[in-house]
């Protein structure tokens, strides 16, 4: 086999680093965002009034968290079963879903600060770009699984 | 892919530019609110769930209501009320689906002894919530206050004639009122109450078969009252770029010309929005007020519409408003702050305006003062020296008066408000602190209709009068005093808190007090009698050992074993007779 070809196959082929590592991120991120589902609750049983008597706050940060550990769990399955689908030189997919990862909880978590009456912070114009973003990968990954199949 | 993700940026950041200029220039169109149609207070919470969550527990909020077990105050389980020779009974009637509803049925009795019916009227509406809930029943195309209304504070049933100041009709004393004695507050709601207890009312009075077609958008007093109708800025602000470019997600506060913020008004501007209501007008063009509402909308001047009432104002060329005011042409009667306001330097000079003491989203719905804006802290913001306590007791001394009266400490613990806004004011068995902000004028004689100064309502026995021997005691007022002096005094009597160190005994007050629940002709004067002996006599609130619209024979059974029971030696006739002969005949009647 020419060098050539053998880096056109290594570029067709799934890169396993780039599955281990978002297997990382998912069970790493599945670990902060339980976490913040246990402050959650607590805040609950402590009945701290900052969190309690502010129903947009309760409800943005109740979103990062399902949000978060959701994707979180997304991100683990797509190590497992996503990557695999994927060549090596498409990487977008993969920036697209930790992306998607990172920001969509964060945009609700962070926009809880300094919220105006009725409305998210600012840091909320970042839950749009990131749940794009998680649709355009999803849909890369729904085509690269039929192409596989 | 990349291609077509530059080209997506591209146009999202040029449909951003475009809309951000949309809304620049949107923020900077005025609108006019006349065009503008109400959407109810329900709309606003949706976005604004903090401020409506804060305006629920006012009484503003619950000023008017339809009739039900929830805002229903009074039990309606079969109690009573007599009030000469009528007797109204509050009961409560399944209607044909089962749901309760409350019915005053009024009885008499016939020429032999027979009982009468004279009305059987179903509650539809409820007016107020704060110390008195007043009733509406439905009549043809109106509604009609009724003669009878529930005591929030003490719990009990009182005719109208004991809420307003109203003398004792003829023949009470016999039990036998006229019915228009009996039903003379009963008004009609469409082309009056209307105006202010509610949201964006619309009398639709038909002048041609004076019949009403009253419509409101909301019942009570709701978000559009005061930040106007807000359908506009309903629709404008369903584009989260517009709220954003308002509010900077929190960052920022831009002006929205589609609501009004009262707080962004110009201090004259805002009182005129509260005074729409609590300062009594007068419009020339009555017929266009009573079809089509009143056009004033937040933010706008009242007097292009409306004229507040003072003492000078005329009617047919007659001065018949003069007795709703002091001599010194401060209001005497509630529901004419503005005009007090509007008469104080701090507005005329300063930049009062009443939000700065008062708020509509915070502190106890029992005046509404500002939690930050209670004591002197309402006065000491602008009037800093103040602070200072020597600065402070030199204040206080009245002018002219060095070396007579008390030294500053005694007077220091009296708040700014109890000389500069004296409780001067009557409204429904209350005397409320004028709103006039003035330095307190000395009385010049006991003349009727002359303000009490601040000093006569806790130095009542006249102890502050040393320098100045022509002034009048201002317990001579209690007698012969019109009805509002009498109320005054009457109310400060049970002000044992800071006048009983300058004033009459406990002792000698209580005594006052039976004279004027046995003797005054106005029972709101009695109730208010009664209210301050339960007060310095520790006589529990639910007490019902006394009813001021009772005839004066079962008053004066109700007074012995009152006095018996507290122990107060009546006053000697010949004192009696004497403070009594002074009494003045001057009816107050409050405009309806």
């Amino acid at each position: 086999m020419d060098e050539s070809r053998m880096n056109e196959t290594d570029e067709l082929a799934p890169d396993p680093r780039a599955a281990s590592r978002t297997r990382t991120l998912g069970w790493a991120g599945l670990a902060a965002w339980a976490g913040a589902g246990l402050a959650l609750e607590a805040a609950h049983g402590l009945k701290l009034s900052a969190y309690l008597d502010d129903e947009l706050t309760r409800l943005l940060l109740t979103l990062a968290h399902a949000h978060g550990a959701l994707l979180s769990i997304v991100l683990l399955l797509y190590g497992h079963l996503g990557a695999p689908l994927l060549a090596r030189e498409d990487a977008l997919t993969q920036r697209l879903l930790v992306g998607a990862w990172a920001a969509l909880p964060a945009g609700f978590a962070l926009s809880v600060i300094a919220h105006p009456e009725g409305d998210p912070g600012v840091a909320i114009v970042l839950v749009p770009f990131a749940g794009l973003a998680l649709v355009v990968a999803l849909v890369r990954l729904a085509l690269a699984s039929s192409r596989a199949a | 892919m990349r291609a077509a993700v530059v080209l997506a940026s591209v146009a999202l950041s040029a449909w951003l530019v475009v809309e951000a200029f949309a809304v620049a220039e949107d923020l900077e169109t005025p609108r006019d609110l006349h065009r503008v149609s109400f959407v109810g207070s329900g709309a606003c919470a949706r976005c604004h769930p903090s401020h409506a969550a804060s305006f629920e527990p006012t009484f503003h909020r619950t000023m008017t209501r339809e009739a039900s077990r929830e805002t229903v105050r009074a039990p309606f389980q079969g109690e009573t009320l007599s009030y000469g020779g009528f007797v109204a009974h509050m009961t409560t009637e399944p209607d044909a689906e089962g749901t309760p509803r409350f019915v005053v049925t009024t009885t008499r009795r016939g020429e032999h002894g027979e009982e009468l019916v004279v009305d059987r009227a179903i509650v539809a509406r409820t007016v107020g919530s704060h110390r008195d809930q007043q009733l509406l029943t439905r009549e043809d195309d109106r509604y009609v206050r009724m003669p009878v209304a529930w005591d929030i504070d003490e719990s009990r049933w009182i005719h109208m004639n004991e809420a307003f100041l109203t003398p004792d009709p003829e023949g009470l004393d016999d039990d036998r009122v006229a019915l228009t004695d009996y039903a003379r507050h009963v008004v009609t709601w469409n082309d009056n109450c209307v105006f202010c207890h509610n949201v964006g009312p619309r009398p639709g009075l038909d002048p041609v078969t004076e019949r009403f077609s009253t419509e409101v958008a909301e019942l009570g007093i709701a978000c559009e009252a005061c930040h106007g109708p807000g359908s506009e800025h309903v629709r404008v602000n369903a584009s989260p770029l517009r709220r954003y470019a308002l509010h900077g997600g929190g960052l920022g506060d831009r002006a929205d010309p589609t609501i009004v913020s009262p707080s962004r008004l110009a201090p004259a501007r805002a009182a005129d929005l509260c005074g729409r209501c609590h300062g009594q007008r007068i419009t020339e063009d009555i017929g266009r007020f009573l079809r089509d509402g009143d056009p004033f909308v937040p933010g706008e001047d009242l007097a292009l519409y409306s004229a507040p009432l003072f003492a000078d104002t005329t009617l047919d060329g007659e001065p018949v408003f003069a007795p709703r005011f002091w001599s010194d042409g401060t209001a005497r009667l509630s529901a004419y702050e503005y005009q007090g306001y509007a008469q104080s330097r701090c507005a005329s000079e300063g930049e009062l305006t009443c939000i700065d003491c008062h708020a509509m989203h915070e502190g106890d719905p029992r005046g509404q003062i500002r939690p930050a804006m209670t004591g002197d802290a309402m006065c000491t913001r602008c009037h800093d020296a103040l602070v200072d306590p020597r600065r402070r007791a030199d204040h206080v001394r009245p002018e002219g008066a060095r070396g007579v009266v008390v030294e500053g400490p005694a007077h220091v613990a009296v708040a700014c408000v109890d000389c500069h806004m004296p409780r001067v004011v009557y409204g429904l068995r209350a005397m409320l602190r004028s709103h006039r902000i003035d330095s307190p004028p000395r009385r010049p004689g006991a003349r009727t209709s002359d303000r009490l100064d601040a000093c006569a309502l806790c130095h009542l026995d006249g102890s502050d009068r040393g320098h100045d021997p022509s002034a009048a005691a201002p317990l001579d007022d209690l007698f012969a005093g019109d009805p509002i002096q009498r109320a005054a005094v009457t109310a400060a009597l049970g002000r044992l808190d800071r006048s009983h160190a300058v004033g009459p005994s406990r002792e000698a007050r209580m005594a006052l007090l039976l004279e004027v629940m046995r003797d005054d002709r106005y029972p709101g004067v009695r109730s208010m009698a009664w209210a301050a002996l339960r007060e310095i006599a520790g006589i529990p609130i639910e007490n019902s050992q006394f009813s001021p619209t009772d005839p004066r024979p079962r008053r004066m059974a109700q007074l012995g074993s009152l006095t018996q029971a507290l122990g107060v030696a009546p006053l000697g006739p010949e004192t009696h007779a004497s403070l009594r002969a002074r009494a003045s005949e001057q009816a107050i009647e409050i405009g309806e």
